[in-house]
């Protein structure tokens, strides 16, 4: 962010926008290297009002300031979707809890707008989890649950898509379809198994034509097709039925095999008994038979069912990924599972004992499914893969909608994944993932803009002049003055994201942020911020949160605030990077000790009319805050047509 | 209209040296303008005797860029007129060219003391890895297996694959492969064009 010839440049004034009816102050056509304030002293607004003046408030309600800043006046319904359920018969969606006589009049400009350009998604229809993602032959594969009728969940089959680089997808043939008995209710997640000698293993769960939930074996039909095009399940299907004792409705998932120091392959599939989630474990030499290793690899009481277990060694000391197989000194182990009674994403470091095949935490107060999770928003059933190419371990975590099924079925599409993150062990915080978005996403950054060390006063909002704001890559540092950090008297709050009253909740040292995918008068905006509280020790604690309460004017679309506790070490200046795709907003916190997915549907702030701003709602802390954003490009995600003229 | 003649070398020989036995003179005239893909035509060839090697250098003059292309081939039974055959051997010629390039980088790095340098040249490294290890490769055994289409996506491949490289050293005071990279440039558009006849017809 250094640049030799950056000055400070102040706030003469809290810049306000108007909320009734369009504002747009005349803009330099050229690209502005530094933001200047320019004072715009005939529009002061009822939010000016609400910040300019207001002195600390230690309690937590908010108060009618907050009505204020937002000129909505309906109450905000609460999102509370049903947990979904695979028990469901096909074709029924889960959200049926939305009432569709509330439905927002959507119309095509809108819901057009919604569609990705860098995120994976196939053309049309329902997707959900990541399925077997593997590098092959210089090309990296992505398999995932797809729906081939609607843009709701229903009979899934396994959708295809080629890169080369994990960002420019190109869509092949359905790989496997509900073709067999043992897969006739749905071809459901799996994943892939590179032997040494470079064979490629598929492990899947089957819904049988009764619901059973059954494992099956299948395999590339020609292995020096390097698109791998065409499957071919193994005639012996199922390989393997759900145990006694387990029901034949929580067994699924099979994990990616690896080599114990016998030599046999062992997987690792999730299961529940009673309220404990559970981890099954089978070892097997062909993939063809298996044998039920006795007990369990880990298993957390009060946790539910565990969906999409996944089990793969990280390094404690380098910075590359490791091979599922790995084990030994310098490594460590993470168990990760899906929890299906909360639709979020768990994990734990810790160790494996292979001997004993046991995972052990290292903290069991933040054991797996109570502790830590990938994500703080919207992602599920995330699945990892080691990229021998690059020697990493990648993630990928589905992405599902929070609007209504009445405007999935409109907008003919549902769900987008993740831009694939790296795993690594977060060395200076021990027991912590750090993710971050690939390098190859980078690719797709065209012009920037950059603005240093802005000194945002208490209270304030502050346009960032970009060209446009639905394709972004954002990358920001904040510092809050040390005086404000010294001299507060508020001290010893508990903030939580989830149950706070988001970017409009003011306290001494917090919120301030970026406000993306916001309109010119504010009546839409989507606050990614940090909230810092001073404990009675003095120690700071830090809260980032993605706020979607005003990210739209529509009553039918997901208005919670996602996020939670980033841990912030000494001398760290706080950071975060956010990926702005038109409907999906990706954030990442101290490079990434925090992630915060949220999906986000504005009515408004839309197409040219989406704007970027800085923001600072602290009452008591200026905050100097430097941003970098880059328009982001198209990735261009086609069909593969091998007849097209390039 | 530029002419030229691009010497490709034969695998095996590195840039710069003389070959050591006649050749087989087969050659394609092409012309492109700065946007659109090379077009080719099949000019039909010279004697099938020994000749001279063609070495001369590309030179701006005009807008339209026109580079004569001389393929050196030492197969008295390649015939003239078998576009696949001439695919064929230029994805393996660039495979070569690929190849050696990779060498260098990595003499190069061993040879630096320059961080930034360093990191350009493993970028570069990262880049020409896949393009020798997987898309020339695939891209041959495509031509010979009549799947141009795919043929067509290996070799748009390469080609972003030497651009990336190429563009991590604009603005660089050193830039110790911009002739290489600019050769592979030339020798992929020549590829993709041949493909694209073969695919159209």
């Amino acid at each position: 962010m250094g640049s030799p010839s950056s000055s400070h440049s102040e706030l003469l004034c809290s810049y306000v926008p108007v909320p009734d009816g369009p504002h747009s102050p005349a803009e330099p056509p050229r690209k502005v290297m530094k933001v200047f304030v320019i004072f715009c002293g005939m529009l002061v607004l009822l939010f000016i009002l609400a910040f300019n003046g207001d002195h600390v408030t230690s309690t937590l309600t908010t108060t009618t300031n907050e009505q204020e800043f937002s000129p909505r006046t309906h109450t905000v319904p609460c999102s509370t979707l049903k947990p979904f359920s695979r028990g469901v018969s096909s074709g029924v969606s889960w959200k049926s809890s939305f009432n569709n006589d509330e439905s927002y009049p959507w119309n095509n400009t809108m819901l057009s707008w919604q569609r990705t350009v860098f995120h994976f998604q196939p053309e049309k229809n329902w997707m959900n989890d990541p399925n077997g993602p593997l590098y092959y032959k210089g090309w990296y594969h992505f398999f995932y649950q797809y729906n081939p009728k609607g843009a709701v969940w229903g009979v899934i089959v396994w959708g295809h898509a080629v890169s080369r680089d994990l960002i420019h997808w190109l869509h092949l043939p359905l790989a496997m379809v509900a073709d067999q008995w043992y897969d006739k209710n749905g071809v459901w997640t799996g994943s892939a198994t590179i032997l040494p000698d470079g064979q490629v293993i598929m492990l899947y769960t089957g819904s049988t034509n009764e619901s059973v939930q059954v494992q099956n074996l299948a395999y590339p039909a020609d292995p020096s097709d390097p698109l791998l095009v065409d499957w071919i399940k193994y005639p012996s299907n199922p390989v393997l039925f759900p145990p006694p004792g387990i029901g034949t409705m929580d067994f699924r998932d099979p994990t990616t095999a690896w080599l114990t120091s016998e030599g046999k392959w062992r997987i690792s599939i999730g299961s529940k008994l009673n309220k404990t989630g559970i981890a099954l474990v089978y070892d097997t030499n062909d993939f063809k038979t298996y044998e039920r290793v006795e007990g369990l690899l880990h298993a957390v009481p009060g946790t539910g069912m565990w969906e999409c277990i996944d089990f793969f060694p990280i390094s404690i000391k380098g910075e590359n990924g490791l091979d599922t197989s790995i084990n030994g000194e310098n490594v460590k182990h993470v168990v990760k599972v899906s929890l299906d009674d909360d639709r979020h994403d768990y994990y734990a470091v810790g160790t494996y004992d292979e001997k004993n095949v046991k995972f052990t935490p290292d903290d069991l107060k933040n054991d797996v499914g109570i502790g830590l999770r990938y994500d703080y928003g919207i992602f599920y059933a995330s699945k990892t893969f080691y990229d021998q190419s690059k020697e990493r371990r990648v993630l990928w975590g589905w992405i599902g909608e929070s609007d209504s099924e009445y405007s999935d079925v409109a907008k003919g599409w549902a769900s987008v994944q993740g831009i694939p993150r790296t795993v690594t062990l977060n060395k200076k915080t021990g027991s912590r993932l750090l993710q971050w978005p690939v390098a190859e996403v980078e690719s797709l950054r065209l012009r920037s803009d950059e603005f240093e060390n802005l000194k945002v006063k208490p209270g304030s909002v502050v346009p960032l002049e970009i060209e446009t704001a639905a394709q972004l890559d954002i990358v920001a540092e904040f510092e809050i003055d040390n005086k404000a950090l010294e001299m507060t008297s508020q001290f010893n709050r508990e903030y939580e994201c989830s149950t706070s009253g988001g970017a409009a909740e003011r306290g001494a040292l917090g919120p301030f942020g970026l406000l993306v995918l916001a309109n010119e008068d504010l009546s839409e905006y989507t606050p990614t911020y940090f909230y810092v509280v001073k404990g009675s020790d003095g120690q700071l604690k830090t809260s980032f949160c993605s706020d979607q309460s005003r990210s739209s004017l529509a009553t039918d679309v997901g208005k919670k605030i996602f996020g939670s506790f980033v841990p912030v070490l000494e001398d760290e200046k706080l950071s975060l990077r956010i990926l702005v795709d038109h409907s999906v907003v990706e954030s990442f916190a101290q490079g990434g000790r925090t992630c915060v997915t949220s999906r986000v549907y504005p009515t408004k702030a839309i197409y040219g009319a989406a704007r970027l701003f800085l923001f600072n709602n602290a009452t008591e802390a200026t905050v100097t805050a430097s941003v970098k954003v880059w328009q982001m490009n198209s990735a261009f995600i086609r069909p593969f047509n091998p007849n097209q003229r390039n | 209209m530029i002419r030229g003649t691009l010497w490709i070398p034969w695998p095996g020989e590195t840039l710069g040296l003389e070959p050591q036995q006649p050749f087989l003179f087969c050659r394609l005239v092409f012309s492109t303008t700065r946007s659109e893909h090379p077009v080719i035509n099949l000019v039909g060839s010279e004697s099938q005797t020994e000749c001279e090697v063609k070495k001369k250098k590309s030179v701006n003059t005009t807008e339209e860029e026109a580079v004569e292309l001389s393929i050196l081939h030492s197969n008295p039974l390649a015939p003239k007129s078998d576009p696949k055959g001439m695919a064929l051997i230029m994805v393996n010629d660039i495979l070569a060219n690929a190849t050696d390039t990779l060498s260098y980088i990595e003499e190069l790095i061993k040879q630096t003391s320059d961080e930034q340098l360093e990191q350009q040249l493993a970028f570069c490294a990262e880049s020409y890895i896949p393009v020798v290890k997987y898309i020339l490769p695939q891209a041959a055994d495509a031509i010979s297996q009549g799947r141009f289409g795919f043929a067509s996506y290996c070799i748009v491949d390469a080609q972003k694959e030497v651009n990336a490289c190429d563009k991590k050293f604009s603005g660089s005071s050193q830039a110790p492969l911009s002739d290489r990279n600019d050769i592979m440039q030339k020798l992929v558009d020549v590829a993709a064009a041949i493909v694209k006849l073969l695919l159209n017809g």
